[in-house]
């Protein structure tokens, strides 16, 4: 499974904002603080250490042209 | 001795020598009576300011729409045709002058647009921030490296995969078409396995430098990208037309890596106001649920008093009929009670004449004899 992308982070957190906002009972809220926490933490620790990786295709471009 | 020949003979004899003497040429020239047969065969003249010589070819052979007065610089093979004379066969056209790119350039730009290739409701949005980047660029050029370098500055996760090719030159072309069709065709086999956008860049560079980026194959590529495409050619003064082709365009590699991805920065200070916004809703809402238990509790409390008051008050009204109904009352105010063996008289037939009884007034009994009845 690969992992999620920061949008889709930034997504969740952002639902859960809005369920926050909405007319939710105290246990619910609770619940959904904690997962936002997380949220927030995975976050951040995606922009304090994520680090763009580059590849090379191996494709051979310098073709002479046909 | 003079050489003699049929017309046939001569023709091979010419052609021979030329073959050995000139193969193949580039010939530099102003074009002229240019026109196109049947959609597919040209035939044109260069000049200058003493000669001029026939050319013929076919449109594939075009670096795009041409038209007289243009500089090119022609490769092709001389030969005498047997019936239709000298000319040159050319394999290959290529622009020449800055006012012939920019009359080619011109030309091409009304055909596109025709086509409505560079029509603004074609543009798509680019993904923000991209998880797959599919870089068409030189691998060894100062724009690769400030484009990476910006990149890196913003944001990270971000998988790039590079495809080296030359941005300027006759192989500049087919190089950058190969390269985003090959990212058009990868398969996304797994998340991030082929790239949601593919950017195109170079950096600055004189006109000709730039050409590749107004050739009809290149543009005609990248405005049929299935890819999203973000276009970053270095230079202030035109815009080519791959850009007016791409969904996005840039003014440098840099400016291209600050459009595709956020500041990380701002992306932090964002966060930071969620997660103060994630504590200000919850904390809201535990207190709402804090004040509606007590509210709760002062609603309950309210109750249990109204209840034992209205308990209080209806054992109150039952004391004070109880003390109503109390048989010392009467007595109290004057009334007796008369028995006779311990019972109650309460009619004339409970006694009888001469029987003895007891009267009980409020302080004392009193004994007594019956003396006569009568009936009421």
């Amino acid at each position: 499974m690969p992992s999620k992308s920061y949008q889709q982070l930034e997504t969740e957190l952002d639902e859960i904002i809005l369920k926050l906002q909405s007319e939710v009972d105290a246990d619910a809220a609770v619940e959904l603080y904690k997962k936002g926490l997380k949220l927030v933490k995975e976050l951040r620790r995606f922009l304090d250490n994520a680090e763009n990786a580059v590849t090379k295709l191996k494709a051979d471009f310098d073709r002479p042209e046909s | 001795m003079v050489p003699s020949f049929s017309v046939s003979e001569f023709v091979a004899v010419i052609n021979q020598t030329l073959e050995l003497a000139f193969n193949s040429v580039n010939i530099n020239g102003e074009l002229a009576n240019f026109h196109v047969s049947k959609g597919k065969w040209v035939y044109f003249d260069l000049k200058d300011d003493e000669a001029s010589v026939k050319f013929f070819g076919t449109v594939y052979s075009l670096p795009g729409p041409l038209k007289d007065g243009m500089v090119v610089r022609v490769f092709g093979t001389p030969r005498l045709h047997p019936r239709y004379g000298f000319s040159v066969n050319f394999i290959s056209v290529s622009l020449t002058g800055e006012g012939s790119l920019k009359k080619a350039a011109d030309l091409l730009e009304a055909k596109l647009a025709r086509e409505g290739l560079f029509d603004a409701d074609r543009k798509r949005p680019l993904p923000y921030p991209p998880n797959c980047v599919g870089l068409v660029t030189s691998g060894e050029s100062a724009g690769l490296n400030d484009f990476l370098k910006i990149l890196n500055n913003r944001w990270g996760g971000i998988k790039i995969m590079l495809a080296d090719v030359q941005v300027q030159g006759e192989s500049a072309p087919p190089q950058i078409v190969e390269a985003v069709e090959s990212f058009n065709g990868m398969i996304d086999l797994l998340q991030g396995g082929r790239p949601d956008v593919i950017v195109v860049t170079r950096g600055g560079g004189s006109a000709e430098d730039l050409a590749a980026f107004n050739n009809e194959r290149v543009i005609r590529a990248i405005a049929a990208s299935r890819i999203p495409t973000l276009v970053a050619i270095g230079h202030e003064i035109d815009t080519s037309l791959a850009e007016m082709a791409a969904d996005k365009r840039a003014s440098t590699p840099s400016n291209a890596a600050e459009i595709l991805v956020p500041d990380r920065r701002e992306a932090l200070k964002t966060l930071e106001d969620r997660a103060g916004l994630l504590d200000e809703l919850t904390g809201r809402r535990l207190f709402d649920a804090h004040k509606g238990l007590s509210l709760a509790r002062d609603r309950l409390t309210d109750l249990v008093i109204v209840r034992l008051k209205s308990i209080a008050a209806s054992l109150s009204s039952r004391q004070s009929l109880l003390t109503a109904l109390d048989p010392a009352l009467p007595i109290k105010r004057g009334y007796a009670i008369v028995r006779a063996n311990g019972r109650v008289v309460r009619r004339g037939r409970d006694t009888a004449k001469g029987a003895i009884v007891s009267i009980e007034v409020s302080d004392a009994d009193i004994g007594a004899q019956v003396k006569s009845i009568y009936a009421k």
